[in-house]
């Protein structure tokens, strides 16, 4: 059970309150238009999958029902910050773990 | 009511004769009530529940709505507010829930969107929902049991969560020292007072107007 701090609720809450939204910052293209075939299929469907660190958004469902950032590790679970959106993540850099 | 009486919800059914009948979310359930009950239950019938949504770094909309409500918003997330009209909690950075006993939905709502201006929403969710109060020397364990909130260390008089409880979302005020508010969808209320029955079993429970 992970135990995730939500910045706008500003305490922990037990996993069973959050929904996991996938990958965050991702960028809608300002002109669609002009980009091409492949472009526009990687910004719609293709995500990341790192093993280490990743940048991913978490719905708070079960309580203030508002989105919100999470700098995660893959491989062992370590939460490192959450913080809200529009802001950026202070962890970035961290090493990949084994 | 004497305490071993049954309760019969039913009288919560209002104007059954009339055009528009009014039920309760419980209105269908009858409890024998037990002497000595560790826990105590109420279905507060007909309060006006409304979801407001508004910008709190707009001075006018803050203002605007503490005039209509007498009370200013709590804007400290998890906190709530009371006076004699109402109660206001905390429910996001930009939403709140009302709920007032002798106030009609339609009215707040009117008053409210004569004072606000801009972009702001105020949305009557009164059938939507229902209000239930619980206390009683046991009420503590009985949500403690029923949610993994940590009620005993976290919830101080005044706070408002969002939370799970047995599964259902509810929001959950901590009303005076050991007495709970708990706004349950009208979907969930038959559920949640099927588990209040059961949990509150081992320490018997009596339900009251
Ligand atoms: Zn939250």
């Amino acid at each position: 059970m992970l135990h995730l701090f939500c910045p706008y609720c500003q305490e922990h809450r037990e996993e069973d309150e959050f929904h996991y939204r996938g990958q965050a910052h991702i960028v809608r293209p300002k002109d669609p238009d002009a980009l091409s075939d492949k472009e526009w299929g990687d910004y719609l469907f293709f995500r990341k999958n790192p093993k280490g660190i990743h940048h991913e958004m978490w719905y708070h469902v079960s309580g203030c029902r508002r989105f919100f950032n999470v700098t995660r590790n893959t491989v062992t679970y370590d939460i490192y910050e959450t913080y809200k959106i529009g802001e950026m993540p202070a962890v970035t850099d961290k090493e990949e773990t084994e | 009511m004497s305490n071993s009486a049954t309760f019969d919800f039913s009288a919560r059914a209002k104007n059954t004769q009339g055009i528009t009948r009014r039920e309760t979310p419980l209105h269908h359930v009858t409890h024998k009530n037990v002497d000595e009950a560790g826990v105590r239950f109420c279905e507060a019938s007909f309060y006006a529940h409304l979801t407001l949504r508004g910008n709190p770094e707009n001075a006018d909309f803050v203002a605007g709505v503490e005039k209509v409500l007498g009370t200013a918003l709590p804007l400290t997330p998890l906190t709530s507010r009371a006076c004699e009209r109402c109660h206001v909690f905390w429910i996001g950075p930009d939403e709140w829930l009302i709920l007032a006993a002798n106030l009609s939905p339609g009215e707040i709502e009117t008053s409210l969107r004569a004072e606000l201006t801009g972009h702001f929403s105020v949305v009557d969710v009164s059938g939507g929902q229902t209000l239930m109060t619980l206390s009683g020397r046991a009420v503590q364990q009985v949500l403690q049991k029923s949610c993994g909130y940590d009620i005993e260390a976290e919830f101080p008089v005044g706070k408002v969560i969002t939370t799970h409880f047995a599964k259902a979302t509810v929001v959950l005020h901590h009303q005076v020292e050991g007495s709970y508010f708990m706004v349950v969808r009208r979907s969930f209320a038959d559920y949640v007072w099927r588990w209040l029955v059961d949990a509150s079993d081992e320490y018997g429970l009596s339900v009251s107007e």
